[in-house]
């Protein structure tokens, strides 16, 4: 632009190189976990539960102990 | 945030961050032992300790390191969003929390089960090792970011320094 002072930059920086690396990475994670998560089936360690895994309500153990 | 009280948020965020990390280690553990383990006595005490240790160790680390986060870069210059290094730990902080508080119950779940089960079907509990491997490997880029802080301003922050810059 004519008007902006000599020196001056035009528009924010572009996207550092490292950080489009990482979110290629955490993509192809992401599709990793879904492709697993279907092939395993039921997901969380409670898929091998006989009686349907977590589908009751659980409650953390302090609530147990009382 | 005068200088000595930022020291003393950066000392209290590094315990309960690095408290995470150790304590997940330690979570993994337990799920080799009720991996490995041929005796029944041994995992449901793994199941047991992986239940208590993840509600009352990592849970109550995972939330503080994550509020301690956010007040560290409040109240620095780095900001919470002004910088790609913050914005992606602050992301990958609360996701780790938030997948953490909703596996949790899970863990509940199947670490009473293991009180019942006997045998085969004690074996087929596992170890619950992908949650918290995946959770500890997002921790260490998350600890990496820090330690390093990477180049990178946000279109945000820049605008933020534009305008700062501008008074």
């Amino acid at each position: 632009m004519a008007d902006r002072p000599q020196g001056q930059i035009a528009g924010p920086p572009p996207r550092p190189r490292w950080v489009r690396l990482l979110f290629v990475i955490a993509l192809v994670a992401v599709v990793l976990v879904i492709i697993f998560s279907l092939a395993e089936g039921e997901h969380g360690p409670s898929r091998h539960d006989p009686e349907g895994g977590n589908s009751g309500v659980h409650t953390p153990p302090v609530e147990h102990m009382q | 945030m005068t200088p000595s009280l930022r020291k003393l948020v950066l000392s209290v965020h590094l315990t309960f961050s690095v408290g995470w990390i150790g304590a997940a280690a330690g979570y993994i553990g337990l799920g080799v032992a009720a991996v490995r383990s041929q005796d029944d006595v041994i995992v449901r005490a793994a199941w047991t300790a992986m239940e208590l240790t993840g509600w009352f160790v990592i849970v109550p680390l995972a939330v503080l390191s994550l509020l301690t986060g956010v007040v560290m870069a409040i109240g620095t210059k780095w900001g919470l969003l002004r910088h790609y290094w913050v914005v992606i730990s602050f992301v990958l902080t609360t996701f780790s929390v938030v997948i953490l508080v909703l596996h949790m119950p899970s863990v509940s779940a199947t670490a009473e089960l293991a009180q019942t089960a006997e045998g085969a079907a004690l074996e087929a509990l596992g170890g619950d090792l992908g949650h918290p491997a995946i959770g500890l490997a997002i921790l260490l880029v998350v600890q990496v970011l820090n330690v390093y802080k990477p180049r990178g301003m946000t279109r945000y922050g820049w605008r933020k320094q534009h305008e700062l810059s501008a008074l």
